[in-house]
């Protein structure tokens, strides 16, 4: 009888054990992405009677986003901006590190790799406002940097205003690049890690220096690392609010910050809801063209 | 068939001119040469052992009348090599000529990695000095030197296609595009490859990336192609085809090959010249046969094929050579009295062991008219497929392994019985133990028989692998 029974319900359990495992997530994002994205764009469709109108009304109201880029087109283009610059610093600060770590790294490998890991110990918000310590006007660095006529250097550049680093656009980006460096470095680091150092000596044994080593099979082979990395950066850096709110000055107000203005202080949430919903649709767009660029699928 | 056995020869450590080998006589063990088994390797079926049988005999004749008489490409002068306290190679001499199919064997950490990275210009010897055409290379990078690497597991660039992997070191050395095409699909028709030149590596089956990494390698036209195991991570099968493959490339394009294995049936069958390595020491560097006939030492006659090793000592020497060969009568403690020749002249101090291989050995009911005989008991009868291997005991209480070939005619064996042990007096050897099997002696052996396993003196205990070798 019991035999009968377990015969019985095991190829309805194989049947369905596969979707029991997928129904945690599906439930979660159902309820907590899928539901809010779609009274999200709801919300980018209706418009306020007035201006003390809490809870505006749905009505098609196509001009949220027109007004988008009428008036933070210049915001939203610096945040692209911002953030590209943020994952072009960050690729070049990282990957050399995590080149080294892979190669040269031995049995401390593990270690450093792990140290790179240790400022996520730190609230990311404190991180941040401790960078306002760093780059006070009175503080160290900056009298250093007065100090050796790099001020001037950075301000002939026009990555600074005045006299100061604090409020100004090097700032915000330094900033971002210090955030999300280690979600460039650790994709990096795995891609590297993984390559046959054999191919090495194979790259040399067919004639090639070492840096034609470098560009003819080390670097491809990092490839899908490379792309892994400058979407982790990229992607929460354009969208990044609190970097620009501490270290940032008028003139580097990022599209994040205008988002949280019409949201938490003006109170506009169709216009904030259509500004989210275009940035979405910027960013995905972006990606693919980059994943296109570097011809993801090819590389495994 | 004659098999030149002579007496007097065996090419030792560190000499790469094998002295001159007086032809004095023809030899029956070269008939009876049906295995080449060796305890722990995977056993060859028949085939393998017909085709292994053929070869050694087929050879003779070509290499007796080659020597080793020609331009020499690769030249090692006193080479070393250490990594940190461990030393992987020791000062090695070393020549190989142009157009040879050259070996080095031995157990792994023996040095042979070491001594081909060094070839390749991956290691810097820590002494002495490497030519390549008689240009000193030394300290030249791998990238400068014009000898290519066929790897252990191939190292086909994974982000490449075929005729890419195949281009690059064309590509290396800026070769105008249209020559590299044409190159490139005339070594892949060569290797047999015609028609995956888009594929990338992952999409093919072993042989065929090693086919690929072979390709990469010779188109090119190296003084030298370094091989390192690389039939290692092919099925048995495969393995035997791509032996003749490589030979029948070897020849087509008349290349120098130098070959990395541990496996001594591999080496036997497609060498010219085998260099024997043991923990960083070169044994013996001589031909196929000269090596299983006359090996150098205890080391190579039970690393090459098996071999019965006992404790013996000369008790008479001749003053001249005999018709026979043998110029020595030795006393094997527990067997008896018999005529040996040595492989080693003049033989060195030291201890000596009585070799007899195993498929020298005819064994019979009744005792024969001729050759040397021993009264046994046989205490153990294994079926081997092709061969029947037994092991006898004799009244002084030494053991003997015989491998009885299928043409054999008499009594089958059976445990318990009495036989007969017999062999010609040439298949007698007497051969230098070398430092390490003598360590593995038990102590006491002048009084008890001892039959040294021919498993013993092979078991390497280096230390650590050296670098070249960690995967």
């Amino acid at each position: 009888m019991a035999e009968r029974d377990g015969g019985h319900r095991r190829p309805s359990r194989g049947r369905w054990a596969p979707y029991g495992l997928l129904a945690p997530g599906v439930i979660w994002l159902t309820l907590f992405f899928l539901v809010p994205l779609a009274s999200l764009a709801r919300m980018s469709l209706s418009s306020k009677q007035s201006r003390f109108d809490f809870v505006p009304s749905f009505s098609w109201d196509w001009a949220n986003y027109g007004d988008v880029f009428s008036l933070y087109g210049t915001q939203l283009a610096r945040s692209f901006g911002f953030a590209l610059a943020a994952t072009v610093l960050c690729l070049l600060i990282g990957y050399p590190l995590a080149y080294w770590v892979a190669v040269h790294g031995g049995r401390w490998r593990n270690v450093l790799i792990g140290l790179v890991v240790v400022p996520f110990f730190t609230s990311f918000l404190l991180r941040t406002i401790s960078w306002t310590v760093l780059l006070a006007d009175n503080a160290t660095v900056v009298r250093a940097a007065r100090g050796a006529g790099l001020l001037g250097v950075l301000r002939a550049a026009g990555l600074i205003d005045g006299d100061r680093l604090l409020d100004t656009p090097l700032a915000v980006i330094g900033g971002l690049t210090y955030n999300f460096l280690p979600f460039m470095i650790l994709p990096i680091y795995v891609s590297l890690e993984k390559i046959d150092l054999r191919l090495l000596d194979a790259a040399a044994d067919l004639y090639a220096s070492g840096a034609s080593t470098f560009r003819r099979v080390v670097f491809p082979l990092s490839l899908p690392g490379v792309f892994a990395g400058s979407l982790l950066t990229f992607i929460p850096a354009s969208g990044d609010f609190v970097n620009a709110a501490f270290l940032g000055g008028t003139r580097s107000r990022m599209i994040g910050n205008v988002v949280q203005d019409r949201f938490l202080v003006q109170l506009d949430y169709p216009g904030a809801a259509a500004i989210s919903l275009l940035l979405m649709a910027i960013i995905t767009s972006a990606v693919l063209l980059y994943a296109r660029l570097l011809g993801t699928e090819e590389l495994a | 068939m004659p098999i030149a056995c002579s007496g007097t020869t065996a090419t030792t450590c560190g000499s790469a001119e094998p002295a001159p080998r007086p032809d004095v006589s023809g030899s029956a063990i070269g008939d009876r040469v049906r295995s080449r088994r060796r305890p722990r390797t995977p056993c060859r079926d028949s085939t393998t052992i017909a085709v292994l049988h053929f070869t050694l005999h087929h050879r003779v004749h070509a290499q007796e009348s080659r020597g080793i008489d020609g331009n020499p490409v690769i030249q090692f002068e006193q080479v070393s090599k250490a990594f940190g306290s461990v030393t992987a190679v020791h000062e090695t001499d070393l020549t190989i000529v142009e157009g040879e199919f050259f070996s080095l064997l031995g157990p792994s950490g023996c040095g042979k990695t070491t001594t081909l990275r060094m070839i390749a210009g991956f290691e810097r010897p820590t002494s002495g000095r490497i030519r390549l055409d008689g240009v000193e290379v030394s300290t030249v990078p791998p990238y400068r030197r014009n000898v290519n690497t066929v790897f252990q597991q191939y190292a086909l660039f994974p982000h490449l296609s075929v005729f890419d992997n195949v281009a690059f070191g064309l590509r290396s050395s800026r070769t105008p595009a249209a020559e590299v095409r044409d190159r490139v699909e005339e070594m892949l028709a060569v290797v047999h490859l015609p028609d995956v030149s888009r594929r990338k590596p992952s999409q093919l089956s072993g042989g065929q990336q090693q086919r690929v990494a072979l390709a990469r390698a010779l188109v090119n036209r190296p003084r030298a192609l370094l091989l390192d195991e690389p039939l290692g991570a092919l099925d048995l099968k495969l393995r035997e085809s791509m032996q003749a493959e490589l030979k029948r490339i070897q020849g087509e394009l008349g290349s120098t090959f130098v070959y990395v294995t541990h496996d001594q049936g591999e080496a036997l069958t497609m060498s010219d010249r085998i260099a024997v390595m043991h923990q960083g020491r070169t044994e013996q560097i001589g031909t196929p046969q000269d090596i299983y006939h006359r090996p150098a030492n205890a080391f190579v006659a039970s690393f090459i094929g098996n071999a019965n090793l006992l404790r013996a000592r000369v008790v008479e020497r001749a003053p001249a050579p005999q018709p026979d060969g043998a110029r020595l009568v030795v006393e094997v403690p527990g067997l008896g009295r018999f005529p040996a020749t040595a492989t080693v002249d003049p033989l060195p101090v030291g201890p000596l062991l009585f070799m007899l291989r195993p498929e020298a050995i005819v064994v019979t009911a009744e005792e024969p008219a001729q050759g040397t005989a021993v009264a046994v008991t046989i205490t153990e009868v294994t079926f081997a497929g092709a061969t029947l291997r037994c092991a006898g005991r004799s009244d002084g209480g030494a053991t003997i392994d015989a491998e009885i070939g299928p043409t054999a005619v008499g009594a089958r064996p059976q445990p318990g019985t009495r036989m007969w042990m017999s062999w010609q007096h040439d298949a007698a050897r007497l051969v230098p133990a070398d430092s390490a099997s003598a360590e593995d002696l038990p102590a006491g052996t002048d009084t008890a028989p001892t039959r040294v396993s021919p498993d013993t003196p092979t078991t390497p205990t280096t230390p650590a692998r050296p670098a070249g070798e960690r995967n």
